[in-house]
């Protein structure tokens, strides 16, 4: 049992209420699969935790006339799953098909991968490919800011205790995109590297072009150099080959228990080659 | 902080109404072996690696170790114990583990079996990568995977030919 109390609101409104309330802090659940390994291994100081996993504000993916919008609490299953983001956000819906494993696709929400903001979260490092913005609450007082900036950290971020995501929103624009990641195995294997990359190209010219990679930095990696080379090119595979480059120069990865920060530069290299080559070379 | 009354859990278990006061910081795997003594769950690491806690919810396989139990609040919770077949006898997928040799130790078997279960009520003739992919969340020490992937395919057979019952 770990020490703690749930509290449910069935509204948004009552999720502020539960929030004052809760007078020796508190904190979101949404899936629970970061938060309740962290409390079982003692990182819980939080003697409440505020569900917001089934309040309808923070559900649904609806296609607008310009935007896409997905709420925090939609789970990386249903995001891969949905016809709109395969449509709209391919780089987005491929990461979440290669999240975790099934049950916990099925648990783990995009709200909670961003405010957990490991440096190696593959749905994290798509939002940002994908230009997302997160819909903030505080109190009931809505903010919208790049989900990029949020990132400040491993596990650290720009979010305020009682800030609430409540969606993330993208334009509504048609690209190519992709997620590739480097794990132990192919299926159920956090991320050594992963590269997200979204890309318009009009008669083959790049017109714009969102690189990024995880696990390779303290936050999600944004290699600008390698953009800037791409954009106005009709690429081939030697601008590519030195985009990569440029890639591998603007990570800084650690040696961890997954891998050593040599090899993760080298393959981060390769990663960004092959995400590259599958935006901008394919033919269609 | 002082405890407020504890909160009411109120679901249905194998097709068993539930409704208790239960202490809301109880994951669903806690609540289903030590309140309700529905031991055929098992907890191997307790952190979403292995799989052998998986039931389904609403259709859906979840980790039970890291799933709140208040979260099922309103929902259908099926655990191995609910997999009945017809007449009293085993439900396809627990006959078809027998048959292929899919059991050694048993430890990993009802979180493989709610995995493969999930997978059969969205995708009633899977191929084997998919069967793969569904059960690239449940973790086997013994048996090499191969005998499990037989079985879920022979289940999806006799499933089918009796109109998924
Ligand atoms: C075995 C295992 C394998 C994994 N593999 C991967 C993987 O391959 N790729 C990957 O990216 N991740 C992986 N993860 C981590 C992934 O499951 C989590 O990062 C998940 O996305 C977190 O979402 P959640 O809904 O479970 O969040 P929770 O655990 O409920 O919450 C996490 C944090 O986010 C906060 N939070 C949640 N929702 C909101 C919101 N709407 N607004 C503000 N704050 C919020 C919570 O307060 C908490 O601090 C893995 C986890 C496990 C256990
Ligand atoms: S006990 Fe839940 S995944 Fe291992
Ligand atoms: S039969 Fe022993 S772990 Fe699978």
């Amino acid at each position: 049992m770990i020490p703690v109390t749930v509290v449910q609101p069935k509204k948004l409104s009552g999720v502020w209420a539960a929030a004052r309330a809760a007078k020796g802090g508190f904190k979101f659940l949404a899936g629970g699969t970061d938060l309740v390994i962290n409390a079982r291994h003692g990182k819980n100081a939080h003697r409440v935790w505020i569900d917001i996993s089934g309040l309808k504000e923070l559900k649904g993916i609806t296609e607008g006339r310009d935007k896409i919008r997905i709420g925090a609490a939609e789970t990386a299953a249903a995001v891969c799953s949905s016809p709109a983001v395969r449509k709209w956000l391919p780089a987005l819906a491929q990461a979440c098909r290669h999240f975790a494993s099934p049950p916990l696709r099925n648990m783990a929400t995009l709200g909670g991968n961003c405010a957990n903001a490991s440096p190696s979260a593959d749905a994290a490092c798509a939002l940002c490919a994908e230009q997302a913005a997160a819909v903030i609450s505080r109190a009931g007082k809505i903010r919208r800011v790049a989900a990029e900036s949020l990132f400040l950290g491993p596990k650290h971020t720009a979010l305020s205790p009682d800030d609430l995501i409540l969606a993330f929103e993208f334009p509504r624009r048609a690209h190519r995109g992709v997620f590739i990641k480097l794990g132990a195995r192919e299926s159920f294997a956090i991320s050594k590297v992963s590269a997200a990359v979204a890309a318009e190209l009009r008669n083959g010219v790049v017109c714009s072009l969102s690189i990024r990679l995880g696990a390779v930095g303290p936050k999600i990696v944004r290699p600008e150099s390698a953009e800037k080379l791409l954009l106005g090119l009709r690429p081939g595979a030697a601008a590519i080959a030195d985009a990569a480059r440029l890639c591998a120069e603007a990570v800084s990865p650690i040696d961890d228990v997954r891998s050593t920060a040599a090899y993760r530069r080298d393959m981060a290299r390769v990663i960004s080659k092959r995400a590259l080559e599958a935006v901008l070379l394919k033919t269609s | 902080m002082k405890k407020t009354a504890a909160p009411m859990l109120k679901c249905v278990v194998n097709g068993v109404k539930v409704s208790r006061a239960i202490d809301s910081g109880l994951t669903l795997s806690d609540f289903l072996r030590g309140e309700l003594h529905l031991t055929g769950t098992k907890t191997g690491c307790n952190q979403g690696e292995c799989g052998a806690c998986v039931v389904v919810v609403d259709g859906k396989a979840v980790n039970s170790c890291l799933y709140m139990a208040v979260q099922a609040n309103g929902k259908k919770v099926i655990t191995i114990e609910g997999l009945k077949g017809k007449n009293g006898d085993p439900h396809p997928l627990v006959q078809a583990f027998a048959d292929e040799g899919a059991v050694q130790c048993g430890f990993c078997t009802p979180g493989m079996i709610m995995s493969a279960y999930a997978l059969l009520l969205a995708n009633p003739a899977p191929s084997r990568a998919e069967i793969k992919q569904a059960l690239s969340g449940n973790i086997c020490r013994c048996t090499g995977y191969e005998m499990i992937f037989s079985a879920v395919e022979k289940a999806a057979g006799l499933l089918r030919g009796r109109g998924g019952k």
